[in-house]
């Protein structure tokens, strides 16, 4: 050691320390974005440079194993599944104004304090130490191997059952709360919670679905008007109501209707749910686009085009207003989300956040074809209605003229 | 190459990774600075290694080793720790560490709760338990 500080300069960098450095720089300022920057997934990105630039230092110290070790579990994989847990928790994308604590302040003063004290402490004791990295390199595979498995076999067979352990773990504790969720009965706060919540909202739920429904009137005697559906409005605003009686049932009585409950809080949490509750209606796509078409817009091209609302009524009802809506009626979940995204929908959904409008209006609209939801269902009904209604309105003129 | 460097260089990612630990309210960010500190502690243990392994005689060259096994640990702390944060999102609504006060010392029993009292909190967690 003393030979070495006697060959060294204190203050005369050689090649390979002033490559540390400024990657050591790079490093450090990356991780200090890290630690303060409020945009949550820049932090993980940003923590990709910090851990790059140690694989690098590594290099510079010629532990070239652990380098790729670095950039392989770090880099690879830790900083991937940083950036699920993100998309999990569904962080905000953008700038989220409580990144940092209210001790902010504290925890900078602490770490000020360590750093001076450890940096002071270490550029003391080691003021005369240099690392020799001439020669072989002391961290080849070939060395690391050899040390690895000669020295700490037992070591690297305890850490593989760690790994085993640690996966087994993590499974199960991402799997119980599925579990849970299963069994209503399972968490005593969880369903509680559960019951506390729909019946609050349901109400305003059938409060929209009503009004809406009678909304719906006005166009269906529209095309009443025209040709003669009459069946068709009535039936068509009557699924609507059945799916506001049905909600009414699912919520009122919170000890039978628990799991219809449970199913209807859940979609309007979270996202995926969320799309979940979309799908069942994109399943029944047939039944929506006959349905919706019976409501609005397939009716009244029937009462335009042709006289025969004989069959333009069963083509839309026969299979859609019966059909789709006691299907969604029998199942109370939907039905419990229809209203309510017409209830309050738009509002919650704000406060939601990123709970997708164009996705709940989608749920909206699915189930909307009982009856309801008015404006969105028009708005998106125009959407999907417009290639449904011309692939059937043209066999139907065929068959016409 | 001065020892110097990376023991300072550590010492500052150290420290980094104390303050976001410490100022972060994000639990995921939490365990990234985590992850910063045990990066820290990793280039120590390389440089210490490479050093020593030159100075002394006989190492086996546990410094190496036992940056691997830390990378190895740290690969399956992480694993868990999203699992738990993940739960606690789903059955909290939220990631928050701030928030997640029930084994707090000296609350007051009358105080709402702090989820439930927020309306935006409440639907959250309604969302996440139901």
């Amino acid at each position: 050691m003393t030979l070495s500080a006697a060959t060294h300069g204190f203050l005369s960098p050689t090649g390979v320390e002033i490559a540390f450095l400024l990657v050591g720089l790079v490093t450090f300022a990356a991780a200090l974005v890290t630690v303060t920057t409020r945009q949550l997934v820049h932090a993980a990105l940003w923590l990709v440079v910090a851990l790059g630039g140690l694989a690098v230092e590594y290099l510079l110290l010629t532990a070239e194993f652990i380098a790729w070790v670095q950039v392989l579990i770090y880099v690879g994989s830790v900083v991937v599944l940083l950036l699920f847990g993100l998309m999990l928790t569904r962080a905000p994308i953008g700038r989220s104004p409580d990144a940092d604590s209210g001790n902010r302040r504290a925890a900078l003063v602490v770490a000020v304090a360590a750093a001076a004290a450890l940096v002071w402490v270490v550029a003391d004791a080691f003021r005369t130490t240099w690392i020799d990295l001439d020669g072989p390199a002391a961290g080849s595979t070939t060395v690391t191997g050899a040390s690895l498995f000669q020295n700490w076999v037992l070591p690297f067979e305890a850490l593989s059952v760690l790994l085993l352990a640690a996966l087994v773990g993590a499974i199960v504790l991402s799997r119980k709360a599925k579990a849970d969720e299963e069994h209503p009965d399972g968490r005593a706060s969880g369903r509680s919670r559960a019951d506390r919540q729909p019946p609050a909202r349901p109400t305003p739920g059938q409060d929209a679905a009503r009004p809406s429904a009678d909304r719906d009137h006005a166009p269906g005697q529209d095309a009443a008007r025209s040709s003669d559906p009459g069946q068709d409005t009535g039936r068509s605003t009557d699924p609507g109501q059945d799916a506001a009686r049905s909600t009414d049932q699912g919520t009122d009585r919170p000890g039978t209707a628990r799991p219809a409950d449970r199913s209807a809080a859940r979609p309007a949490a979270d996202g995926r749910a969320d799309r979940s509750a979309a799908r069942p209606a994109a399943d029944g796509r047939a039944d929506r686009s006959a349905a919706r078409p019976a409501a609005d817009g397939r009716a009244d091209q029937g009462a335009d085009g042709r006289a025969a609302g004989g069959r333009a009524d069963r083509g839309a009802d026969g299979r859609a207003a019966d059909g789709h809506a006691d299907r969604s009626a029998a199942r109370p979940a939907a039905d419990g989300r229809a209203a309510r995204p017409a209830a309050d929908g738009r509002a919650d959904r704000g406060a939601d956040g990123r709970a997708a409008d164009g996705r709940v209006d989608q749920g909206a609209d699915g189930r909307a074809a009982d009856g309801n939801p008015a404006q969105s269902a028009d708005r998106s009904a125009t959407g999907r209605t417009a290639d449904h209604p011309t692939t059937d309105q043209r066999p139907d003129h065929g068959g016409v003229r | 190459m001065h020892l110097a460097y990376p023991a300072v260089l550590s010492a500052l990612l150290f420290c980094t990774g104390l303050y976001g630990v410490l100022a972060r309210r994000n639990a995921i960010l939490v365990l990234m600075s985590v992850e910063l500190m045990l990066n820290a502690v990793n280039l120590n243990l390389v440089a210490f290694d490479v050093w020593l392994s030159r100075t002394a005689e006989e190492t086996l060259h546990s410094g190496q080793a036992l940056t691997l096994f830390t990378i190895a640990i740290a690969a399956a702390e992480i694993g868990i720790g999203l699992a738990i944060v993940l739960a606690v999102h789903r059955n909290r609504g939220t990631a928050d560490i701030d928030r997640l006060r029930d084994t707090a010392e000296g609350r007051d029993p009358d105080e709402p709760d702090p989820e439930t009292s927020a309306p935006g909190t409440a639907a959250e967690k309604a969302e996440a338990t139901a």
